[in-house]
């Protein structure tokens, strides 16, 4: 079971600190994830971030030990993108034996994209980029992909006023979008 | 030019919807500055297309499986091999399943023996579901059958996980023993004959398996001395109730089971009864006769849940005997026949259909042993039942419902109403709780066994009103409600309807017609035993809530419920919009179809007019229920009295005499005690029609 290993290898080499929150974060997950799953035949894979969201639901009402709601917040948003960019770069090597595919230059531009493994690795990329530049726009896009929080769930996290989260999601989307289109040009383009 | 103003002024533009004003926004925060604007106006374009590339990326990243599969890796490895859980060590790890991991342990004390325990993972930890836990277990721990394996004890790890101890069972699964011995047809009969003895015996003590599958039903053969034993007996039960908050809610269309043994019940989550441990045998029986269950098990899961479920409710599958010979290599051919009725009546999609006890279906296998007749029908004589019932679902729903079985929930959307209070709970109302439960418990096995009496005296121990309102009081108090009424005890039925009135409250929001269907009944019987002043505040409440309904059969409901006695007048005058819209739903249908839905309605607006005092309007709409066709005597009887009624104020004394004569001799051959449940009408709907009856001859006399 080479996957679960890999979840075991993310959640002993996190480098947050407080592991106690992020092992029955884990934990929360696991047993979401299986009860979905009982039932469901082989292959079958789940929403992510109805899962985490569900996660993050349920850890949320015992956190009062938890002082630092942030620090959660952050712990839930790595936790899921580690194990969902990990899966996509596994697929998609396997698919290609090895090799990431370029992507369609043009699929920005495509009403209602399909999002393969490859275009999620370079949003990934993307938000590894905008959180050395803007570290707050990174975690308000972060609990939005990976841990499906909606915005008045973040604005009570970062205690910030919901509008405010609009905003950095506003703005976070825009510069986004713009480095995916200039990345996409360069190194997929012609 | 810093980015920052342009952000800002990209902030505050968005406040704006409205296009023109936002245009107007923009040329007055930007001014002159045309590289300000440009850049502003190209980050809200660009955002407009990022919110179409970003509005579904999330909806997209998925997780495979595996990671789920882990999950039951880490949670079984918390508990390992050695470790003690009161007194028990465990040994040896026998299987582990979806709720959890099953040992193989010593028990050190009070006796030494080997059992098996049966560690769930930790559901929530609430502790009126570990009391819950603690009563379900109770009544298992009395089952003592040679083949039921017993229940010895349950409890909580340390870690707050439930635990229970089973009986060590060595064996294997009945269709497996008899494939790998070839075991021969009369054998093999033989044994399932053993297995509806054993469910009798469980389902004599009140408890129903709910999970029957070979995996369920071990065979030992020690030195040619066979053995069966049913494990797990009522453990799915135990599960629920642990896990209902977390699975039943969360979860709603998530099945859980094997989904080829699951009776079509099961898999509607609607009650589960005694006859669905009578369908898993008749599938067990297919099994073992034919080498194949009638659904594959993995066909089914791959369908998805609803395919799944529409396949178990409407397919019929393959007549055993047309795939007997494959096992027996045509050994049997009259024979089989015999087999195909019986599974078929074991099988039955309709549970009223089916054996009314395994007992019953063990014995039609005896029967059939010994060469005797058998009691299943050939399928035509089914058929045309169950095409009546098809008919009459809607009609006979709340009938069924109530009295079919008593376990999970109601389907229809009537809902409960819990009282959220369970932090400040003292000892002493825990106390008075428990005993509640007891009671309702004890009443709930008495209805199993067909004790309404026993269990309404069951009831009228309890020393307070219900607390606690539950799914399993409500279907007692509802099931002996309809019970005593039917049997004449208007006085039981009534309190047990204003004891259900307390747990029972109205989804507000829902103005269908399924959360009237019980209300007219509730109200007749109020009525009928001169509670007036209840009834009256009933109906208040009732349109009070529900007045603003756009569904005629509910308005059809309503209108029956209120018009029973010359209401008081302001509710009167609130129905009318009611009446208006049972009128207006009228205009579109012909008169001729015969449906009793319309036949009803019409009826119900008569009634209304007649209390209105409009007698010309009340004759019409009489008139014209009484011109559908449908069977429903109940309803021809209920329209006659009041086109009598009305006759009778208009004058035409003669005319209403003759009708009123009509009326009286179809209400008086079907009102018997006790009553008889038919197709020509509903018990309480019989009891409308006395009402109304005893209202005309009043008046006429």
């Amino acid at each position: 079971m080479p996957l679960s290993l890999d979840i075991e290898k993310h959640r002993d080499s996190s480098s947050l600190s407080d592991g106690d929150s992020v092992g029955s974060l884990y934990r929360e997950l696991k047993r979401i994830a299986e009860q979905r799953m009982i039932g469901q035949p082989d292959g079958q894979t789940l929403q992510a971030t109805i899962l985490a969201h569900e996660a993050w639901l349920k850890l949320n009402h015992a956190r009062k030990e938890w002082n630092d709601r942030q620090h959660f917040l952050a712990a839930a948003s790595k936790t899921m993108r580690n194990m969902l960019i990990d899966n996509a770069r596994k697929r998609s090597r396997k698919r290609h034996g090895g090799e990431l595919q370029r992507l369609d230059p043009f699929i920005l531009d495509k009403i209602k994209v399909p999002f393969s493994d490859e275009l999620t690795l370079l949003i990934d990329e993307g938000l590894t980029q905008l959180e050395t530049t803007n570290p707050v726009h990174t975690q308000v896009v972060l609990a939005k992909f990976y841990v499906g929080l909606t915005n008045l769930e973040i604005a009570d996290e970062l205690g910030v006023t919901e509008r405010t989260v609009e905003r950095y999601w506003a703005s976070a989307k825009v510069w986004l979008y713009r480095w995916l289109r200039a990345e996409i040009k360069t190194n997929h383009g012609f | 030019m810093d980015f920052d103003k342009a952000e800002s002024i990209f902030w505050e533009a968005l406040e704006y919807s409205d296009l023109s004003q936002r245009e107007k926004f923009l040329s007055i925060s930007c001014g002159d500055d045309q590289v300000l604007m440009e850049k502003v106006t190209s980050m809200i374009t660009d955002l407009e297309k990022a919110d179409e590339l970003f509005s579904v990326y999330s909806d997209n990243l998925e997780l495979p499986r595996e990671i789920a599969d882990s999950v039951v890796c880490e949670l079984s490895s918390n508990i390992t091999i050695g470790d003690r859980i009161d007194e028990y060590i465990l040994i040896r790890k026998l299987g582990e399943g979806a709720f959890g991991v099953v040992f193989e342990a010593k028990q050190t004390h009070p006796i030494k023996r080997n059992v098996a325990i049966k560690i769930l993972k930790k559901g929530t930890d609430s502790q009126t579901i570990l009391r819950r836990f603690e009563v379900e277990s109770q009544i298992l721990v009395q089952i003592n059958n040679p083949h039921v394996a017993s229940l010895y004890d349950a409890g909580i790890t340390p870690s707050g996980q439930p635990y229970f101890v089973m009986e060590l069972v060595r064996g294997i699964s009945i269709t497996k023993y008899c494939a790998s011995k070839s075991i021969d047809l009369k054998s093999r009969l033989e044994l399932v004959r053993q297995v509806c003895i054993a469910v009798q015996y469980a389902h004599d003590k009140g408890v129903i398996h709910r999970d029957l599958k070979p995996s369920n039903i071990l065979v030992s053969d020690v030195d040619g001395k066979l053995g069966l034993k049913i494990i797990d007996f009522g453990i799915a039960k135990l599960i629920d109730s642990t896990f209902e908050k977390d699975v039943v809610s969360l979860y709603p269309n998530q099945l859980i089971g094997t989904p080829s043994y699951m009776s079509p019940e099961q898999i509607c989550g609607k009650m589960m009864g005694t006859k669905s441990d009578v369908y898993s045998i008749g599938v067990l029986l297919y099994e073992l006769l034919t080498g194949h269950p009638p659904f594959n098990n993995q066909e089914l899961l791959n369908l998805g849940v609803d395919a799944m479920r529409l396949r178990i409710l409407e397919e019929k599958p393959p007549l055993p005997s047309a795939l007997i010979e494959r096992v027996f290599g045509g050994v049997i051919t009259r024979a089989s026949r015999e087999l195909d009725w019986i599974i078929n009546r074991a099988m039955a999609k309709d549970a009223d259909l089916r054996y009314r006890s395994a007992m019953e279906l063990g014995d039609d296998i005896h029967r059939f042993l010994s060469g005797y007749a058998i009691n299943a029908h050939p399928p035509s004589v089914l058929y045309n039942s169950k095409k009546w019932m098809r008919r009459n679902k809607l009609l006979s729903f709340t009938f069924f419902f109530a009295l079919s079985s008593l376990i999970a929930g109601l389907s229809i959307s009537t809902v409960l109403y819990f009282r959220a209070k369970e932090a400040e709970q003292n000892q002493l109302a825990l106390r008075l709780k428990a005993e509640e439960r007891e009671h309702i418990a004890k009443a709930a096995i008495l209805i199993y066994q067909d004790k309404y009496k026993e269990a309404n005296m069951e009831i009228d121990k309890m020393s307070s009103p219900l607390s606690e309102p539950s799914l399993e009081a409500t279907n007692v108090f509802k099931t002996l409600k309809i019970w005593s009424g039917m049997n004449g005890d208007w006085e039981t039925s009534s309190k047990r309807v204003m004891e259900l009135s307390k747990v029972y409250r109205f989804d507000e929001n829902d103005t269908s017609d399924n959360s009237t269907r019980d209300l007219v009944s509730i109200g007749a019987t109020l009525v009928k035993v001169k509670n007036f002043e209840t009834y009256y505040s009933f109906c208040d409440d009732i349109v009070g809530k529900l007045e603003k309904t756009r569904n005629p059969v509910a308005a059809e409901q309503i209108l029956k419920l209120c018009t029973f006695i010359p209401s008081e007048n302001e509710v009167h005058s609130r129905l009318k919009p009611i009446v208006e819209l049972a009128e207006y739903s009228m205009l579109k249908i012909d008169t001729g179809p015969s449906d009793w839905l319309e036949s009803w309605r019409c009826a119900a607006i008569g009634v209304w007019c007649y209390r209105d005092g409009d007698y010309i309007k009340a004759r019409f709409w009489s008139k014209r229920s009484l011109l559908f066709k449908d069977d429903s005597l109940s309803r021809v009887a209920y329209a006659k009295c009041i086109l009598s009624m009305s006759l009778w104020e208009l004058g035409e004394t003669e005319k209403a005499r003759n009708v009123l004569e009509e009326a009286k001799k179809l209400v008086y051959s079907h009102v018997k005690i006790p009553f008889k449940y038919n197709n020509e009408g509903i018990w309480f709907e019989w009891l409308y029609d006395e009402i109304l009856l005893n209202e005309a001859i009043q008046k006429q006399s």
